[in-house]
């Protein structure tokens, strides 16, 4: 009981020092007169019974500080005392704290801010209840990832004993219409159970009904973000009726933000740009549908059953099901299952992204550190005297280093809490530079309670790494050589800068070669040729509901008379419609036949569906022969447009013109020849980094199936700036379907330069931190150098004085400057070989050694290095020799 | 400082809380000077204190609440900060004196041993 009063008694003592002071002293006086008195009593006089009585008390001040010591935490106290002397040297240097706070500011804020994407995107939960039980069931063939079909999901779902539930999902781009101006819906069509299987339940409203009930095929669950923005968040939306591919839906619910399945399930290049889901509507499927993979299939676990059970347990299940269904020829493919969290299907495309930003930014947080350490050892030289007076009064090392210690942790935490700030701000930065679709999650980033303990962390640590050598350095302090006036601490010290300061550019070095590797393969990218001339295109895209466009017929006579409105256009120079645009668009590559020659295995083209005029309106060269004109229709001949590539490729250099092939739409027999009429340019079909894939065009007139036709883009090359045309355009199509959405308007200029948004984006993050650490350095080596200058004063006023050139000094402050970034440039080159390769998977057509880069980047530094050596030199040249040499 | 034999602040270590409290439940209320003369008294000549070393003691003491400080008069009139033996205080002496005296009863029976 006692001990544990006691403790509390001390703890407030420390945290409210003084408050029995009073007292203590008021005690001791009573004390001393009470001796006083008895001396007196004995005999002597007021003066020596003052000194005996003294002399009986013992140290006054000693006794006091027991007594303290019993009183209060004395530990506590001195951090107290060192906290508040800290401040008062920050105080009394405004500017060197400014600049050591500011560093470090930049240097944990850009790390928080980095590790709030990886904490939001990589570490957090999915929002969905208990969501480490949910697992995706995914099929890949050859190692590609293929869909699921209706047939063998059933199976799955009715076989298994791993799974709570099951649920499987498509997305298909709906119109709604009516309300205001038709939009594009992204429309999930889900199986009965996949909002229990995700544990969400709609916000307002409930969930469909069950399989038997007859409402249930016309029901629609609404996203928040459709309901908020189309229905002004009206509740009454509940039981009303709303217009999806020109057929009534009820609506039955509305779903809480955050959820898009299964779109968030879908992760590859081709679904990057798929919004998110915004209304759910009920799927059918049908058993014996072993035919079409078009499922994402989601599961969740039952409590006693791990991933790796499920695993097993489903691939024997889909073993069976192969055996059973799958057709001889397809055996041999490789078909494999794979049971994978939900999250990690989710993140693990953009895993290596974060990860590498993480790592860049660490770098750039170590180069902060070391310069902070830097400043703080340069200021340690000039706090020299001062910390050999206190420990010439008695300050034990232990204290000393603490003190130096609690300096620079209070430095890490106003670093740490003004870094904070830029994380807020730097959060909203990269969201708003990272290209749409790169990254999954990325609306879930915030400085959460993970965000704010790492950046309390880092800040303690980075406190205590930076301050531990400069602390080490002061408890090192030799009294009699400081009082002397120079030391081997002088060597020692500038020794330590120096080798911080090559740490500092070694790093650097590694963080501008990964940026430049970036930049470089950014630009080399850039300047593929991509088949046509980009500038002043308008590209119009439009999706034909099955609804009103059920046959070929509708949705030709739809895009003639577009394209006819369009040729009258004011500002109009050509104009065309396809289905595949190039860059960006999905890409259909598939089989063909050639007429008397087999087709060579692993050959396969795309097959574009143009209109006359598209190549003229695209800028694609025409090689040989003609383009498609108003003649190729329907009725006439069958004819196709072929790339030099593929006609090189099937032709073997003799001419293609007057070849015949068939397109590979189903079964050959039922489809008609095509004769080659002429050959264009190459044309980068799906992206810039993509390799020039064979291209096979058939006339709009004559593509052979609706579903080719379901998606065209209108493209107008302009004589004018394209964007001025663009409502122009949409009259035209309005003209002739007043109800049809234009799902997007864009520039060719700009979906290029869309396409290569990431690697932009990643060259730019990965430039500014390298740039922040050029910047860092420069500071820290001017530093340095000015040290250098200032401590060999007398040296260099001497040198002057026996006849040194004003150049020979500069050499001098010039020859460490190189000396240290030489050195830097080295280790740094060394680490970076070793460390490139990590950055691999982002270079386009250049090597992670490519020698260019390492040189420029060398060049770079040494500039850098002569720059921050201007002012110290200067100062150096102006030294005044009887000056300096008169002092001291 | 001057060699001043390091056995006697051991000694006042580990029993001066005890002395105090044994002190103070004899002699009723006394205040510092009055305890550090009857310990000079009773050790004469043994041991000469700095009076000063009985303060962390009697914090000590009065925070674990053993003892508690009250400002009086003395018969002189001067103004002293007396110490009286609480209830915990008479607890904790007698737990304190059972546990010294089996400990000396120990060390004296090992000492007589070894002699």
């Amino acid at each position: 009981m006692g001990h544990v009063r006691r403790f509390f008694l001390r703890l407030g003592n420390a945290l409210r020092p003084g408050r029995a002071e009073p007292d203590l002293a008021r005690e001791v006086s009573s004390h001393l007169r009470l001796l006083e008195d008895e001396f007196r009593r004995r005999g002597m006089s007021e003066e020596q019974a003052g000194l005996a009585a003294k002399r009986a008390f013992g140290g006054i001040e000693q006794t006091k500080e027991l007594a303290r010591d019993a009183r209060s935490f004395v530990w506590f106290d001195e951090v107290r005392r060192d906290l508040h002397y800290a401040v008062r040297t920050f105080r009394r240097s405004p500017g060197f704290s400014a600049v050591a706070v500011l560093t470090l500011a930049l240097g944990i804020g850009s790390t928080t801010t980095i590790f709030s994407f990886v904490n939001a995107v990589l570490l957090n939960p999915l929002a969905y209840p208990a969501s480490d039980r949910l697992v995706v069931v995914a099929l890949t063939m050859n190692g590609t990832p293929i869909s699921v079909t209706p047939g063998d999901f059933l199976e799955w779902q009715a076989q298994n004993h791993s799974f709570e539930a099951m649920a499987a999902g498509t997305v298909t781009p709906y119109n709604l219409t009516g309300r205001g101006e038709p939009i594009g819906v992204l429309t999930g069509l889900v199986s009965d159970r996949f909002a229990e299987t995700l544990r969400v339940a709609p916000q307002l409203g409930h969930s469909f009904a069950a399989e038997a009930d007859a409402d249930r095929s016309h029901s629609v669950i609404i996203s928040d973000h459709l309901w908020r923005h189309r229905f002004n968040a009206d509740p009454a939306i509940i039981g009303s009726s709303i217009t999806l591919e020109g057929a009534p839906y009820t609506v039955v619910g509305v779903m809480p933000a955050g959820v898009s399945f299964p779109r968030e399930l879908m992760t590859s290049d081709g679904a990057r740009t798929l919004p998110d889901v915004d209304s759910w509507v009920p799927l059918t499927l049908r058993p014996n549908d072993r035919a079409n993979g078009f499922l994402e299939v989601v599961a969740r676990l039952k409590s006693d059953v791990s991933c790796a059970q499920a695993q097993i347990e489903m691939a024997t299940i889909q073993r069976a099901l192969a055996d059973r269904f799958m057709p001889r020829e397809l055996r041999d493919l490789n078909v494999g299952l794979r049971v994978v969290q939900m999250q990690e299907q989710i993140v693990r495309a953009v895993r290596p992204l974060l990860l590498t930003l993480f790592r860049a930014v660490t770098l750039l947080l170590v180069v902060a550190c070391a310069n902070v350490a830097n400043l703080l050892l340069g200021r340690a030289a000039t706090r020299e005297r001062e910390v050999a007076i206190r420990s010439a009064l008695g300050s034990g090392r232990r204290r000393l280093i603490q003190q130096y210690l609690i300096e620079s942790v209070l430095l890490g935490a106003l670093g740490g809490a003004l870094g904070l700030l830029v994380t807020n701000v730097g959060i909203d930065l990269i969201s708003a530079l990272i290209p749409p679709g790169t990254l999954p999650r990325v609306r879930e980033v915030r400085i959460d309670s993970h965000v704010l303990i790492f950046s309390t962390a880092v800040s303690v640590i980075t406190g205590l790494m930076f301050g531990l050598l400069p602390a080490m350095q002061a408890g090192n302090t030799d009294l009699t050589t400081t009082f002397r006036g120079t030391g081997a601490t002088h060597t020692m010290r500038s020794r330590y800068l120096r080798v911080l300061v090559a740490a500092e550019v070694a790093l650097a070095f590694v963080l501008l070669v990964g940026a430049g590797l970036l930049f470089k393969s950014f630009a080399r990218l850039t300047s593929v040729n991509p088949g046509f001339r980009p500038e002043s295109i308008l590209t119009l895209d439009v999706t034909l509901p099955e609804g009103s466009y059920p046959t070929l017929t509708e949705m030709r006579a739809f895009s003639s008379a577009v394209l006819e409105g369009m040729r009258h256009t004011p500002a109009m120079v050509e104009s065309g419609a396809v289905n595949l645009l190039p860059i960006g668009g999905p890409l259909l590559s598939g089989d063909f036949t050639l007429e008397g020659v087999p087709r060579p295995r692993g050959f396969t083209a795309v097959k574009p569906a143009v209109s006359p005029g598209y190549f003229r309106a695209l800028g694609i060269p025409m090689l040989r022969g003609r383009d498609f004109n108003e003649r190729d229709t329907e009725n006439a001949p069958g004819v196709a447009v072929v790339t030099e590539r593929f006609a090189r490729r099937a032709w073997l250099g003799q001419d293609a013109i007057g070849k015949r092939l068939k397109l590979g739409f189903g079964r050959p027999e039922d489809q008609p020849w095509l004769t080659v009429v002429g050959v264009v340019g190459d044309v980068k079909q799906s992206t810039l980094a993509d390799e020039t894939r064979p291209a096979i065009y058939v006339s709009l007139m004559q593509a052979p199936q609706p579903f080719l036709l379901r998606n065209l883009t209108f493209v107008a090359r302009t004589a004018v700036d394209p964007r001025s045309v663009a409502s122009l355009v949409r009259e035209d199509i309005h003209r002739v379907d007043p109800l049809l959405p234009i799902d997007r308007v864009a520039t060719m200029t700009q979906l290029l330069s869309d396409s290569v948004a990431e690697p932009r984006f990643r060259a730019v993050l990965l430039g500014a931190f390298g740039a922040s650490a050029v910047v860092l350095i420069a500071v820290g080596m001017l530093g340095v150098l000015g040290f250098f200058v200032a401590r060999r004063t007398q040296e260099i006023g001497l040198r002057i004085a026996i006849g040194a050139q004003r150049a020979d000094i500069v050499t001098l402050i010039v020859k460490q400057a190189l000396a240290m970034t030489g050195i830097g440039i080295a280790c740094g080159a060394a680490l970076a070989l070793a460390v490139t390769r990590l950055l691999e998977r982002f270079l386009f057509e250049i090597s992670p050694y490519d020698p260019a880069i390492f040189v420029l980047i060398a060049a770079v530094l040494c500039v850098m290095s002569l720059v921050a050596s201007y002012v110290p030199a200067r100062r150096a040249m102006k030294i005044d020799p009887l000056v300096a040499l008169r002092c001291e | 400082m001057p060699s001043e034999p390091n056995c006697r602040v051991e000694l006042l270590q580990g029993t001066l809380d005890l002395i105090v409290l044994r002190a103070l439940d004899t002699m009723g209320p006394q205040h510092a000077y009055g305890l550090a003369s009857r310990l000079e008294q009773v050790a004469q000549p043994s041991l000469t204190l700095n009076q000063g070393t009985l303060y962390p003691a009697l914090v000590r003491l009065e925070q674990k609440g053993w003892i508690k400080g009250t400002w009086r008069r003395t018969e002189k009139n001067r103004e002293a900060k007396y110490y009286s033996i609480t209830r915990a205080g008479v607890r904790g002496l007698q737990k304190q004196s059972e546990r010294w005296r089996r400990l000396a009863g120990l060390v004296d029976k090992l000492l007589l041993n070894e002699g």
